[in-house]
């Protein structure tokens, strides 16, 4: 009970933090027009020469772009922020603030996990559902309840293997301090904007079981277009219990050695 | 009075890889790594009354820090124990980290963009202040530090000393019974070393707050803290009065006079036969030596024998004290 | 014009940057990203057949080029720059006797000489690994080496340009991030330019942004005319001028306010 107030007032920090800019609003605004303007023009282009790209039409793309734009925007409404402010460049471990927050008497991985966040990304989570909207409108199959059901099942462990990865890599930073793992998901990420499946075969095993972003973007569209096996949702599932449990080991870990328990 | 910190054969060892310059030996240190033992702590202990005011004083790398942080729960030791406010502090149990606060002189917990009210609130959450308490506290810290008028600015747009004191404020909302102080006066101009000194001192006395403090500055010590630890070289070689502790290095008391118009040179003070050793002069300022078996006999004499104009006799100046400790290397 | 100056300060930072060549490799993978996606979606599109004048070969040449092109015209410093006026740490660099640009200078090199061979090395791997055939005439080399050089300047000239309104405003960084994204999308890292509809293709040529990463890689591979390079060179030198004049103006009037009010 005491955690969820906590929420609440981290997120009220975050819209108060925000309106410090003016500017940033109308930057911003700008700034999603732009990437969605960009996704859906880049797909667009690519389309006008062709009409099936591995198997995928233009509609299903889309809603792989989708889905990409809205694992990015929760990603940015809390998970990025938060971790960045532990991990990233200038965060905590770099400048050793994190004296103060091993201080605070309450969970840590609960605390560093949820405490910024970024109130923009809303809209970007607006947005990313009126693409998947509209793909899934372009589409022929009709959405039924449990495809939705399914859906918001996906999109679940989606976000469970992208926080645990994220925390996974920011708790690198107290082992080898100033190499910024962290900015590499967000690059890594970017594959996630077309069907995994169209890439060559060894990408493919990459992005589908190293850095699953598989899981994390084509996984939910699938389950969209009804194409999704029962097979595939559990492996992710499996897969997020297990990166989710080497994520915390190595956290608290890696609190013990900041605190020097250990070499 | 109770104990509230004791310590018991406080011991911290680093290992610190070692490598020789070049690109063989640092291939090779990939393999085998080597390890240097650095002892930062070794057998410390101590106990510390509740609402005791303690300072730990000590040459740079003494390893006051290291014990700071032991005792704050941010380290562990590799041996030996502690007992603060019944808790093992590195077990970092919420209700140990409830009743403490540490203020670290060069770190902010400050919230750049948010006001210092929101980032107060947002301790009160943190903390799990109760909404009333909350209140309470914050009435009481706005009495303490004048804090009233800075609640609805941005930390960024504060001043330096406005900043510090909010810091400060930020540490003392759940009202620690514990306060640790790691060179809280870091940085600060005189003026803002007095102010933050009397806030400590009113705390501790308001609120009955055992405070351990560390500092480069010898007169936050002397002005705060009746006791003192001294750490040299990871050990602790003194802990008692500081008073004692200046008596014990410099067995000497400071004589200046003012003299009228008469000239005093050492050999005159032999041939008077004043224990006293001439040290300065300026004009017709003088400034003595003199042991402090002898004090008041050569006060006597002198007073006796030459025109006084002025006359003040004290210890010699902390920083002087010190300085020997550090520079000698301990207590000789 | 100090250039012994400039000389020393590109050779300290080169030093510098050399000992964390580390952390610059993991931001030029981060770089490599988003073209390498691109590379990997096209090819995959045009195994059917051309696309738009471009062939499977073209595309996968194409996108190797923009990568290396990329690389070597991405400007780092504009970001320090602003983060400099916002801190005052500016202060020390307007006290010594060389322009204010020769710092920003002096680390563009510096990353550059790091990043630039390995970006080179990675990108032959790619060669070889999709085994390309390469065929590049002597002087549309020489026009592309050129391109090359005047592109470096241009896309450097507009990020510092928009870094000095640090002097004005708080938010600049809103702007760096806006004009990075056109960077993205309008200099064909999407897709090359001829690809574009028609209208944007046209809106596309007169404004900088192809000019920075895309002009040259097209003049490299042999896909304009030589009308169209004497065009392109034109349009060039003409914002490049432009961009010239305002960094001038800007820095005067930037540090004549910052002195003013003292940051």
């Amino acid at each position: 009970m005491r955690y969820l107030r906590l929420l609440g007032t981290f997120i009220r920090a975050a819209i108060q933090n925000e309106s410090a800019y003016r500017l940033n609003a109308v930057m911003r605004l700008l700034s999603t027009g732009l990437s969605l303007a960009g996704g859906i023009g880049g797909i667009a282009v690519l389309f006008q020469a062709t009409d099936n790209l591995n198997g995928w039409s233009k509609a299903e793309t889309l809603a792989v772009l989708g889905v990409y734009m809205l694992v990015l925007a929760v990603n940015g409404l809390v998970i990025s922020p938060s971790l960045h402010k532990l991990g990233g460049m200038g965060g905590e471990i770099e400048t050793g603030n994190f004296d103060y927050t091993l201080l605070k008497p309450l969970s840590k991985q609960y605390y560093i996990s949820v405490r910024e966040w970024s109130v923009w990304p809303l809209l970007d989570i607006a947005v990313s559902l009126g693409v998947i909207g509209f793909a899934v409108s372009q589409m022929e199959a009709s959405l039924t309840a449990a495809v939705l059901g399914m859906f918001l099942v996906s999109l679940v462990i989606a976000l469970g293997l992208l926080y645990s990865l994220m925390l996974l890599l920011s708790s690198v930073a107290f082992w080898y301090r100033g190499t910024y793992v962290l900015w590499i998901m967000g690059d890594v990420l970017q594959t996630g904007k077309y069907p995994v499946s169209i890439y060559p075969r060894p990408v493919k095993l990459v992005l589908t079981w190293v850095f699953p972003v598989g899981f994390i973007v084509s996984t939910p569209a699938e389950v969209l277009m009804q194409r999704a096996e029962p097979v595939t949702l559990a492996a992710g599932f499996l897969l997020m219990l297990v990166l989710f449990a080497a994520a915390s080991l190595l956290f608290n870990r890696s609190l013990r050695k900041y605190a020097g328990a250990s070499s | 009075m109770s104990v509230h910190i004791a310590a018991d054969g406080l011991t911290k060892t680093y290992r610190v890889p070692v490598r020789e310059a070049g690109l063989g030996a640092a291939v090779r240190s990939l393999f085998r790594p080597r390890f240097d033992e650095v002892q930062a702590v070794r057998d410390v202990s101590f106990q510390i009354e509740r609402g005791e005011m303690v300072g730990f004083i000590g040459p740079n790398g003494a390893g006051k820090t290291t014990t700071l942080k032991m005792l704050s729960g941010l380290l562990y030791p590799t041996s030996g124990s502690v007992d603060a406010a019944g808790h093992t502090p590195w077990k970092r149990k919420t209700q140990y980290l409830s009743k403490i606060s540490m203020l670290m002189g060069n770190r902010s917990q400050l919230q750049w963009n948010n006001t210092v009210y929101d980032t107060l609130y947002i301790f009160k959450e943190i903390y799990g202040v109760p909404s009333d308490v909350f209140k309470r506290h914050l009435a009481e810290l706005c009495d303490l530090l004048d804090l009233a008028k800075l609640l609805p600015k941005r930390s960024r747009n504060l001043s330096l000393g406005e900043r510090s004191k909010c810091e400060f404020a930020l540490a003392l909302l759940h009202q620690p019974e514990i306060l640790y102080l790691d060179e809280p006066t870091l940085g600060m101009d005189v003026t803002m070393q007095l102010r933050l000194r009397e806030y400590i001192r009113e705390y501790n006395r308001r609120f009955g707050a055992t405070v351990i403090l560390t500092s480069h500055y010898m007169s936050d010590v002397t002005s705060l803290c009746g006791r003192v630890l001294l750490i040299n070289g990871g050990e602790l070689v003194y802990d008692g009065k500081l008073a004692k502790l200046q008596e014990m290095i410099t067995p000497f008391k400071i004589v200046k006079l003012t003299l009228d118009q008469a000239e005093l040179t050492q050999e005159e003070l032999v041939s008077q036969g004043i224990e006293a050793e001439l040290t300065e002069r300026k004009d017709n300022e003088y400034m003595l030596r003199v042991k402090k078996q002898d004090a008041v006999t050569a006060s006597g004499l002198l007073m006796s024998l030459y025109n006084i104009v002025d006359f003040s006799i004290a210890d010699p100046p902390m920083e002087a004290v010190i300085d020997k400790i550090y520079t000698e290397g301990g207590l000789g | 014009m100090n250039l012994r100056g400039g000389l020393a300060l590109i050779r300290g930072q080169l030093f510098g940057y050399l000992s964390e060549k580390g952390f610059f490799w993991t931001l030029a993978l981060g770089w490599m990203t988003a073209p390498v996606i691109y590379l990997l979606v096209w090819q995959a599109a045009a195994a059917g057949g051309v696309i738009g004048g471009y062939d499977r070969n073209d595309f996968i040449l194409y996108y190797l080029c923009l990568i290396v092109v990329n690389q070597a015209t991405y400007p780092t410093t504009h970001w320090t720059t602003a983060e400099h006026i916002h801190n005052g740490t500016i202060s020390a660099e307007l006290l010594r006797p060389v322009p204010l640009i020769y710092n920003a200078l002096g680390t563009e090199f510096a990353v550059k000489i790091v990043c630039l061979p390995f970006v080179t090395a990675v990108v032959t791997l790619f060669g070889f690994g999709f085994q390309v055939k390469l065929t590049i005439a002597a002087d549309s080399l020489g026009l592309a080496a050129a391109a090359l050089l005047l592109a470096m300047l241009l896309r450097f000239l507009l990020a510092y340009a928009i870094s000095l309104l640090a002097f004005w405003t708080q938010q600049s960084n809103a702007l760096l991030q806006v004009n990075d994204t056109l960077v993205f999308l309008l200099a064909g890292q999407v897709a090359p330019l001829a690809l574009f509809p028609p209208g944007l293709q046209k809106l596309a040529m007169q404004l900088p942004y192809r000019y920075m990463a895309s002009f040259p890689v097209e003049a490299v591979l042999g896909k304009l005319s030589m009308a169209e390079i004497r065009s392109g060179f034109a349009v060039m030198a003409g914002w490049i001028l432009l961009l010239a004049i305002l960094t001038y103006v800007l820095t005067n009037k930037g540090t004549r306010k910052y002195s003013a009010t003292g940051g």
